[in-house]
């Protein structure tokens, strides 16, 4: 082994060991959780209970890819939940009036584009605080969703729904494939294009985007139209799991996105984080939720066992961010 | 001096005054809406209905100020509702439950404040974790089941008059004089004003500015304590969830009477007009017979047009006291 290999195999392994110290601590006890369970319960381990683990969470895992991009720019989008709510309502109306498959998905997808575009307005143009818009548009598209649905479940036959949730393909059902896309398509935005740089410096320092000759409104635009879209597909996906459209099945995903980004170590201060990051979050509410009911822990100790690991590794990552 | 002190009190004025005339706008259509709106007893009713709002926006007030969020005023409420009627229904004295309930919630701000103000977490973050502990506690508290029939001496607290005034009016109108008083007239008041606004927030000390976070995270659990004992009072019952109807509309409250998320300016009478068009906005889509879903409807149009509003005019006094200065500076140069 010459000196240059050996010095170039110290570099890689040093960089190894950085990229373990950034990790977020949800990776940790996204592991740790895994090994407890396995001993824990006796069907933890199964590919069938993976399986089941990745379908109940690809809907939150493509809402907290939106949501990584809104904390991304310092905001928290609060409209996540009931735009949900909408896409389910007006892709299932359409497709009870005959529309057929594929114009209505797109129907659906583009109602929650067009109200985070809405969103993207708001917040550039009338300078509102994002908390503030989103959390408006969040009562009006609940209210769209109510009043289309009259408040309840609406049902229609189709067999999408279970080609979408159930349907194996190379192993894995069709949603969760369209989840990994969907998590690998806002990576690359994030990390490859113009945009995502536009993104980041957005959270960071919005004044030397401006000097830069880039529109900061347009920027904030383009990151609302680009949740809408997310926001759609996860309507999509929630739909076809409950195989029906539903004004209230969404409700709460805003929150748990929000905790699911915070725990990928995403910072809410000076535009860092990753969508990988996300993913392990989101990893970690699910399994934890999984795991706690089948180790039979009563549903009265779940809520505030979750809140704890929460706030716990909410307190860890902001230790480590301190002592870099 | 006195010249800048005069048209710093303008400004302020000048903020309540587009709230105000929100506020105004809301009235007037209502009544147009509906005969029956704009009668003594219909408004005693919205601003009963208005005062259990008033009160847990009141102490997230001051938090807002300081260019922070709680988001744990709802679910303290409920936490401290259902530790408060688990002990009534065991027979404890009430008053002492009314101590112990209020206690609970001041240690919830600390906890709070301290994750803010000593290990720098961001407001949203901290108050966000908190929520979820608290909301997973008041399940454990109630074992799932819901509360009723709460002693005879306390449900007056919620539903009792005095004088033909409803008690919880009187409730909310003390927690506004008192919140007034020490955020307008006292140094408390002032440091949060200042630490909200970031030009001065350099010049605190860490030990201060720590403790002022505490006071002001404590204070938005006082008063969502007392929300919470007003809550169960009200409905003769306690339950987990009780908090979840109040929510986010808490932190619309606030923003929509002008206290700016990023701290520094507003105060407690803007918060007072955002409870009140918020139950406004409820209340006469009840007497025309509006859907309840549209409701939510007219309530974020509302918030946004109001926010907005604000943030418009936030701009033209920045513009007005720009002026100001200069005029004042050139002023001096003169003299």
């Amino acid at each position: 082994m010459t000196a240059s290999q050996a010095t170039s195999m110290k570099l890689k392994q040093g960089l190894i060991q950085q990229k373990l110290k950034q990790a977020p601590p949800a990776v940790w006890i996204v592991l740790l959780l895994v090994v407890f369970f396995s001993f824990k319960t006796k069907n933890f381990l199964s590919l069938s209970n993976f399986a089941s683990i990745a379908v109940q969470l690809t809907p939150l895992l493509i809402i907290s890819c939106a949501q990584t991009l809104v904390v991304l720019i310092q905001g928290t989008d609060l409209s996540l939940g009931a735009s949900l709510n909408m896409v389910t309502v007006v892709w299932i109306i359409s497709l009870e009036a005959g529309i057929p498959l594929v114009p209505s998905i797109l129907i659906g997808i583009a109602a929650a584009t067009f109200a985070g575009f809405l969103n993207g307005v708001i917040v550039a143009k009338l300078k509102l605080p994002i908390f503030i818009a989103t959390l408006g548009m969040a009562n009006i598209l609940n209210s769209i969703a109510l009043t289309a649905s009259d408040g309840a479940s609406i049902y229609f036959k189709h067999d999408i729904y279970t080609f979408i949730s159930k349907q194996a393909f190379l192993g894995l059902p069709v949603m969760v494939w369209i989840g990994i896309l969907c998590v690998l398509a806002t990576h690359i935005i994030l990390t490859r294009t113009r945009l995502g740089s536009r993104i980041r410096a957005l959270g960071g320092n919005p004044e030397a985007l401006n000097f830069a000759g880039y529109s900061v409104d347009k920027a904030t635009i383009q990151v609302f139209v680009l949740t809408g879209i997310l926001v759609g597909i996860a309507g999509i996906m929630l739909a076809s799991r409950i195989e029906s459209g539903n004004p209230i099945a969404g409700n709460g995903f805003e929150f748990n996105s929000v905790a699911a980004v915070l725990l990928g170590g995403t910072s809410m201060r000076e535009g860092r984080g990753s969508v990988i990051g996300t993913v392990f979050g989101v990893m970690l509410v699910q399994i934890l939720k999984n795991g706690l009911v089948m180790a039979n822990v009563s549903s009265i100790y779940q809520s505030a066992i979750i809140g704890i690991v929460v706030l716990f590794s909410i307190i860890v990552n902001a230790y480590i961010r301190r002592k870099d | 001096m006195n010249k800048l002190r005069l048209s710093f009190y303008n400004l302020q004025a000048s903020q309540y005054f587009y709230s105000f005339m929100a506020l105004l706008v809301v009235v007037v259509i209502s009544s147009f809406m509906s005969g029956s709106f704009f009668t003594g007893n219909n408004i005693m009713t919205i601003i009963r209905q208005a005062s259990v709002l008033l009160i847990l926006s009141s102490g997230l007030t001051a938090v807002v100020l300081t260019g922070g969020i709680d988001l744990s005023v709802n679910n303290t409420a409920a936490l401290v509702g259902c530790i408060v009627a688990q002990l009534l229904v065991n027979g404890f004295n009430i008053a002492l439950v009314i101590v112990i309930g209020l206690i609970i919630g001041v240690l919830v701000g600390f906890f709070n404040g301290a994750l803010v103000g000593i290990l720098k977490l961001p407001p949203f973050v901290a108050t966000y974790g908190t929520n979820m502990v608290v909301l997973g506690l008041a399940t454990i508290v109630m074992q799932g089941a819901v509360v009723y029939n709460l002693p005879k001496n306390f449900t007056p607290i919620g539903i009792g008059y005095v004088g033909g005034i409803p008690i919880p009016i009187i409730i909310a109108f003390f927690v506004i004089l008192v919140l007034f008083i020490l955020l307008q007239h006292t140094t408390f008041g002032r440091e949060i004003y200042m630490l909200g606004s970031n030009a001065n927030a350099a010049r605190y000390s860490g030990a201060r500015s720590v403790l002022i976070y505490l006071q002001a995270y404590g204070l938005s659990g006082l008063t969502a304590a007392l929300g919470g004992i007003v809550m169960t009072a009200r409905l003769n019952a306690a339950d987990a969830n009780m908090g979840n109807s109040y929510g986010l509309q808490i932190v619309a409250a606030v923003v929509m009477g002008g206290t700016s998320l990023l701290g520094g300016s507003g105060g407690i009478f803007g918060t007072m007009i955002g409870a009140i068009v918020l139950t406004i906005i409820v209340n006469v889509m009840n007497l025309v017979g509006v859907n309840s879903y549209l409701q939510s409807l007219a309530i974020g149009v509302v918030i946004i047009c109001m926010v907005w509003l604000d943030i418009f005019s936030r701009k033209k006094s920045d513009r007005l006291s720009k002026t100001l200065q200069t005029d004042t500076k050139s002023l001096e140069r003169i003299n």
